[in-house]
């Protein structure tokens, strides 16, 4: 019930804002801190325990002491992962630098070009073809607030290098227009392009430590870059050539379009 | 816990329905122009201008680029509708620079003379508007008659005797007389000899004054005709002179050619008729070039130089031998040999004080008045240019070569084509030298700023009025009006969806009408507001044909 909550409120979170923020922290900061301070007792108590037992180097602890202490198994270390998410590949480096705390440093990568698929407007077909360039580095800080769990609440910021995509809808049929055919090439066709770049913060959850407990080690992540409001722009050739003049209007509809949202799959070595 | 859970999620669900859709507000502009070249021809019966051509007319395109030829709706139907045939050019015929497109149209109307229209179209030609008159030969205008004469034919193929036959126009000093020789034979257009029981001839006499006369000459009817000049067609303002086009067929078949020396034909000249080389009437001794233009040719062919010849009574003459039928008419020699002192008559178009003065620039059609001086009697002629595309630009020059002389004025006009009606404006002419005229128009009226959009609901769409498209419009308070033309769509024009149009008045309510092909829409009532945009959604019919 806790853990749904939280979700609930996290995920509200992330698409309010902070000044948002600050309001629903407010509203269910009663809870959180007392859910809070259960953690840090057990975390405290397990601290104790694990000192008064044994007294050796962390990297050196037993399968038994790591087993009462998860944390010892990866204290201080580092891993290497893979990514897979909404927005392309990527690889990583993370590093654990306290029992809540990992360091992780991103670079996501997509290319596409020239990705076709014929699609249907109105009885019409069409062929739109996608292309998309992304690149960016994201320098994000990993807290676990519960020693036991693996869930994790991931902040940050991305720096966007490139963030282009585009569209391209032709016809794919001629037009008959009596005896006349036209060519698709002839009616024209639209190409929109999107383009995002520059800093923008990162917040998501998940679950999977960002430095396993074992060798190897999953993870997924759901969260959200404020990328801000894109550039817009929109070329039109032919017949539709005079529908480049809605590029204003095609930009006031995307300013709204600020939130990248963002869903990561991760698999990690530790080092 | 719940209340919470539940609200949080309802504020989301907000969130995410409150971001605007990338499409609202999105509309797609189309503009047909998969086809750039709009010609229109426009029929009326010489007798009757004023009525809407109704005659059943059947159309056949031919020539080298026949084939490229489409009705406007994009089909091989070509047929009459209110009066105009629309025809459009397919993008892969459509001219390049230096390589014009030529088409034949053959217009066979009821009860009227066939009409052969050989048309040639330039690069960036874009729409071309030609009005043709059609003759009834059983209902003349006057300035224009019909003589006929039958004679018999032996079994050679001759005739049994020679043939006389005088013809003219009532309204004319120039007549003619033909004498076909009983020792000739008669061809074909193969060189077929043709043979049969009676030779029919037909002369039909246009006068040299008369308006109508000059419409019922070849090419659609202009005293701007093309003419053949040392093996190059040349654009001249024909002189005022009585034209002819012989006709004969025997047993049904068309003559055009003879054998031996052909056929004579005794053509007068007028007492005073100018002389144009020498600025004073003819006299015996000097020169005239007999020209002819047969069916379906574009221009017309020099026949020859002739002498101008005195009966012993003061009558002047020519006497020239025609070895085909065609149209004739006597030019003055020199008039072919000046062609290289062409005249330049810079159009300025400037708007009323207090407006702007931006160039009006669109088609022109225009009635050219050429005023000569030293003649009482042809010191004024109604000619009328072919209503071919012209540009007009503040300073735009209208180039009608073969008139050379100083005290030639070239009084331009522009008619109810395009965006100018000749009612509307006030002409005046400045600055007349030998170099040329400048002729300044002004708009009568203040008009109104207006503008629109069409707009296709069901896809989201504003489209451009293809090219062709006419409209027209009369006050809503004259029940009796006919309508009068206020516009046509064009390639060069069919963006333009807003401007100052100084046929309308501001808050009047006015029917208007638009044509394309054989549609016709009428929305009437409609107040117009100066300043006013006026939004014009299509009916599904329409867009259902674009989409």
């Amino acid at each position: 019930m806790k853990k749904n909550s939280i979700f609930a409120l996290v995920l509200g979170l992330s698409l309010l804002g902070t000044s948002a923020q600050a309001q629903l922290f407010k509203n269910k900061s009663t809870e959180k801190e007392t859910t809070e301070e259960k953690a840090t007792e057990e975390t405290a108590t397990e601290e104790k325990a694990a000192t008064k037992k044994s007294k050796t180097d962390p990297k050196k602890a037993t399968k038994e002491e790591i087993k009462a202490d998860h944390f010892l198994g990866y204290d201080g270390k580092g891993a290497v992962a893979i990514n897979v998410s909404s927005i392309g590949l990527g690889v990583e480096y993370a590093h654990n630098f306290h029992r809540h705390f990992n360091g992780r440093v991103r670079l996501n990568f997509l290319t596409l070009s020239d990705l076709s698929q014929e699609l249907e407007f109105n009885g019409i077909n069409t062929l739109v073809t996608a292309n998309a360039d992304v690149f960016n580095v994201d320098f994000l800080v990993e807290y676990l607030p519960f020693p036991q769990s693996n869930f994790k609440i991931v902040g940050g910021l991305s720096y966007v290098s490139a963030g282009k995509g585009d569209i391209n809808i032709a016809f794919v049929d001629e037009i008959a227009y009596g005896d006349i055919s036209i060519a698709p090439e002839d009616v024209g066709d639209m190409t929109i392009g999107i383009d995002y770049s520059g800093v923008a913060p990162y917040f998501g959850i998940g679950f999977g430590r960002a430095v396993p407990r074992k060798a190897v080690g999953f993870a997924v992540e759901l969260g959200t870059l404020y990328v801000g409001s894109p550039d817009v722009s929109l070329t039109a050739t032919n017949m539709l050539s005079e529908t480049s003049v809605e590029q204003g209007q095609l930009q006031e509809n995307f300013n709204d379009y600020k939130w990248m949202p963002f869903i990561n799959m991760r698999l990690s070595f530790r080092l | 816990m719940k209340r919470t859970k539940i609200t949080l999620l309802s504020l989301l669900a907000v969130i995410v329905l409150s971001c605007t859709s990338p499409t609202e507000n999105f509309n797609i502009h189309l503009s047909p122009t998969f086809y750039k070249y709009v010609i229109e021809v426009e029929l009326y019966d010489i007798i009757d201008p004023d009525t809407r051509f109704a005659a059943n007319t059947t159309v056949a395109i031919s020539g080298q680029d026949g084939a490229g030829i489409y009705n406007i709706d994009g089909t091989k139907n070509v047929e009459l509708n209110f009066g105009s045939l629309q025809l459009m050019v397919e993008r892969s015929f459509e001219p390049l620079p230096g390589a014009p497109l030529k088409f034949t149209l053959t217009l066979n109307a009821n009860d009227y003379n066939e009409i052969i229209l050989p048309i040639t179209i330039e690069e960036a030609d874009y729409f071309q508007k030609l009005e043709v008159g059609m003759l009834n030969p059983n209902n003349l205008p006057a300035g224009i008659t019909n003589s006929t004469k039958t004679a018999t034919v032996t079994t050679s193929g001759q005739l049994s005797q020679p043939l006389v036959i005088q013809a003219g126009s009532n309204d004319s000093l120039s007549k003619v007389e033909m004498t076909v020789p009983n020792d000739i034979t008669f061809s074909d257009a193969d060189g077929n000899q043709v043979t049969g029981s009676n030779l029919n001839v037909n002369i039909l006499s246009l006068s040299d004054t008369s308006v109508s006369a000059q419409q019922a000459l070849p090419n659609g009817g202009s005293m701007v005709q093309t003419v053949m000049v040392n093996g190059a067609p040349v654009s001249l303002v024909l002189p005022p002179s009585a034209t002819f086009k012989v006709d004969m067929d025997m047993g049904g078949t068309a003559i055009t050619q003879f054998s031996g020396q052909g056929v004579q034909m005794k053509i007068d000249i007028p007492n005073n008729m100018l002389n144009e080389d020498f600025d004073r009437a003819y006299q015996a001794g000097d020169s005239v070039t007999l020209i002819s233009n047969s069916a379906g040719d574009a221009a017309w062919e020099n026949d020859g130089t002739f002498l101008v010849q005195d009966d012993g009574q003061g009558n002047l003459f020519v006497d020239p031998n025609i070895t085909h039928l065609s149209f004739k008419k006597i030019v003055s020699r020199n008039l072919l040999i000046a062609i290289n002192a062409s005249q330049n008559f810079d159009i300025s178009h400037r708007l009323k004080p207090g407006t702007n003065t931006s160039p009006i620039s669109g088609n022109y059609a225009f009635l050219v008045f050429v005023q000569r001086g030293g003649n009482p009697r042809f010191d004024f002629s109604f000619r009328r240019t072919k209503t071919s595309t012209i540009t007009a630009t503040k300073s735009a020059l209208l180039s009608i070569p073969g008139l050379a002389k100083a005290n030639n004025v070239i009084v331009i006009i522009p008619t109810s084509f395009g965006t100018i009606n000749s009612s509307l404006y006030d002409i005046t002419f400045t600055d007349v030298t030998a170099s040329g005229t400048t002729i300044e128009v002004n708009p009568k009226g203040v008009g109104v700023d207006v503008s629109f959009s069409l707009y296709c609901a069901g896809d989201n769409a504003i489209i451009d009025p293809p090219a062709g498209v006419k409209m027209f419009y009369k006050k809503s308070s004259d029940v009796n009006a006919s309508y009068q033309h206020l516009y046509t769509f064009t390639q060069q024009n069919i963006t333009v969806n807003s401007g100052r149009v100084y046929q309308l008045e501001d808050n009047t309510d006015y029917d208007f009408r638009a044509l394309f092909n054989d549609t016709q829409v009428d929305t009437n009532n409609v107040t117009v507001i100066d300043g006013t945009h006026y939004n014009v959604t299509l009916p599904a019919s329409a867009c259902a044909q674009l989409f």
